[in-house]
């Protein structure tokens, strides 16, 4: 396999009254041509944040990422827009990212004529038909408004239109999050149809852990900035080595009776601010093994076995 | 056992502006919640299950009407009670969450001090004694710095810290019912797992009844001792917990315990269920499920299946209920 993005050492803070607001922190990553990358976390732990800085959609503080190992940094207007084809998103409510004036064609005509693709006018109507075949929306809805759809339908429309420029990695943000659970296994089907077909390379950013695990390769975890664990999924979800992720698998009530457990171990706590974090390990103040240490050394990424990277003073066994 | 609360033969329907027709978004649902036992409501985004828990509580927007039925608990007709008496029982022997504690939370008074008065009215506490009671019991649920909390406006709370204090107001109550719509679905999962827990000790300490209306099959599993599915303003199955996921038999069930990703290999294909759901106006006739069934025959699509016991006590709407133990693994139904 070979690499199709890198980030190096990506910080992103925003200054807020009284403090910095710590979104992403050192995190440094790759991801494979042709794999899905899961990233989870829990709410202002920089996943959505992580993800638009690696289409550039926001400016790192600093850090760089390399998508096909052109460093983004060196590249400008009609250049990064160029090489930005290559990176595309669906979000997670598709109606608020849908122009609610323009018709579903449009809306995913709409990157072919910024990149002027197609000659005429009646091509580009063709390509978008086929996209629309692909999601499986039938294409006579060609000329429909978004509020005509349903949130699953709504969820195809800004799928084709991540294909429209025929895209290497597409960042998936929560993309089943807002869906019933019939629709979101539709969904989940389609993405997973669209790989196969095209040889896709996935990001998907979730809270769902049950839904990542079915989905991903390899899964990072995130807390308040910072990357905790990042291994390849059976490994992570069957032995954790961090703290919070073995909490956090826990804590997903599990859709199996026979597997209720009233006494295990809870995290404990609100979820922490990613203003003015703590020092050392941001996961401290909620660990049940934090010591000194934790406060004063930042752990780093390390390599525990092959391919299961941890940042703990304390990995689990 | 007793029943808190007995739902029968209840239907509401909703106006819509520029349409005649009234759109019956409940129809005819019987459920019964035992003494002390939480049930689980579950289905699909639009299945009623809402609208079920508000019209029983009187809270129905002002274009809902209860078309018919009853609710009795504790030997009133919930449906029949005027607005006064309705209000006193909402305040007192019945509770409700929702997913946004916003709502049920006065904005313009402190978190604290929306406790410590319940405490006052309910407990006979002098202000200074319903205080102190007040941090305890924030405490006791699980909210950081109780001191500096009970001073705080609900808007100064996070969604979980707001949860949490409805939680506490329930514990003050000791409230007979709890009804619960969707609690921790806007809430994180480290979260969410405390507020179950939170109530489940409450329930286990007041003997509050809990009526869990969710879509998610995992709360269900967690909290629920029985459960009730609904499905077009319909129930549709009915059995307890450990029955209706090791062999739940409507195809309607099967297919949303199908379509969940549960320990699936990657590469293999969820279960869809086809289609989508019914238009209120415009309901098939015969069974409701039978245009997105894999299983329906003619006979389906022209008579309507009754709501029958297929063992002890386990419901299931449907002419050819299955029999099978689930397959777990997107192999079909």
């Amino acid at each position: 396999m070979s690499e199709l993005l890198r980030a190096e050492r990506l910080v992103k803070e925003f200054p807020v009254k009284g403090g910095v607001v710590h979104a992403v922190s050192d995190v440094s990553f790759a991801i494979e041509k042709g794999e899905t990358l899961g990233l989870v976390g829990e709410s202002g732990c920089g996943k959505s944040t992580l993800g638009k800085l690696l289409l550039d959609l926001i400016p790192p503080t600093s850090g760089k990422v390399f998508f096909n190992g052109e460093d983004l940094s060196l590249y400008k207007g009609e250049a990064l827009r160029e090489l930005r084809r290559g990176m595309q998103m669906i979000f997670q409510d598709p109606y608020a990212s849908l122009d609610p004036r323009l018709s579903v064609g449009r809306i995913i005509a709409e990157p072919l004529t910024a990149h002027r693709i197609g000659d005429s006018r009646e091509e580009r109507a063709a390509i978008v038909r086929d996209l629309m075949e692909q999601v499986g929306l039938r294409p006579e809805f060609y000329s429909r408004y978004p509020h005509q759809f349903s949130g699953g339908q709504r969820q195809r429309i800004g799928i084709a239109r991540a294909l429209a420029l025929n895209p290497e990695l597409i960042i998936c943000d929560e993309p089943v999050s807002a869906l019933d659970v019939s629709i979101q296994a539709q969904i989940l089907n389609l993405l997973g149809d669209l790989q196969r077909q095209r040889g896709l390379t996935y990001l998907f950013i979730s809270h769902d852990l049950n839904v990542v695990r079915y989905l991903s390769d390899r899964v990072m975890v995130m807390f308040l900035g910072q990357l905790c664990e990042l291994s390849d999924t059976p490994s992570l979800y069957e032995s954790p080595r961090h703290p919070y992720t073995r909490f956090l698998l826990d804590a997903v009530p599990q859709p199996d009776p026979t597997r209720r457990d009233e006494n295990r171990a809870l995290l404990m706590g609100e979820v922490s601010s990613p203003v003015n974090p703590p020092s050392g390990c941001r996961f401290r103040l909620r660990c049940p093994y934090a010591d000194a240490r934790c406060a004063e050394q930042k752990p780093e990424l390390t390599e525990l076995a092959p391919g299961h990277f941890c940042a703990c003073h304390h990995p689990l066994g | 056992m007793s029943n808190i609360l007995e739902i029968k033969n209840l239907s509401v329907s909703f106006a819509s502006d520029g349409i005649k027709e009234r759109a019956i978004a409940v129809n005819g649902v019987d459920i019964d919640i035992p003494q002390g036992r939480t049930v689980g409501l579950v289905g699909e985004s639009g299945c009623g299950k809402s609208v079920t828990s508000l019209a029983v509580m009187g809270l129905l927007a002002d274009n809902g009407r209860v078309e018919g039925g009853e609710a009795m608990f504790g030997g009133q007709d919930l449906l029949k009670l005027p607005d006064r008496e309705l209000r006193r029982i909402r305040g007192n022997r019945i509770s409700m969450i929702f997913q946004e504690p916003m709502t049920s939370l006065n904005p313009v008074i402190t978190a604290g001090k929306q406790v410590a008065e319940a405490l006052r009215l309910h407990a006979g506490l002098d202000a200074a004694a319903a205080k102190a009671r007040t941090i305890e019991i924030f405490e006791k649920v699980g909210i950081p710095e109780p001191e500096r909390r009970f001073g705080c406006y609900p808007h100064q709370l996070s969604g979980g810290l707001r949860q949490r204090v409805m939680i506490g107001m329930a514990m003050v109550m000791k409230p007979d019912l709890l009804i619960a719509d969707e609690p921790t679905t806007a809430l994180d999962v480290s979260i969410e797992a405390q507020i179950l827990r939170l109530m489940r000790d409450l329930q286990r300490e007041s003997g509050t009844s809990i009526l869990m209306i969710t879509h998610n099959l995992g709360v269900v599993a967690e909290l629920c001792d029985e459960v009730y599915v609904m499905y077009a303003g319909e129930v549709v199955e009915r059995a307890d917990v450990m029955t209706l996921f090791s062999q739940c038999a409507h195809p309607y069930t099967r297919g949303l315990m199908a379509s969940l990703p549960r320990m699936t290999p990657k590469g293999r294909r969820l279960y869809n269920i086809q289609g989508t759901v019914p238009n209120l106006r415009a309901m098939p006739a015969g069974c409701r499920f039978s245009p997105r069934c894999e299983f329906a025959r003619e006979r389906c699509k022209t008579e309507k299946p009754p709501l029958v016991d297929v063992g002890n006590g386990h419901l299931c709407r449907c002419f050819e209920p299955r029999t099978t133990p689930i397959a777990w693994g997107g192999d079909g139904l």
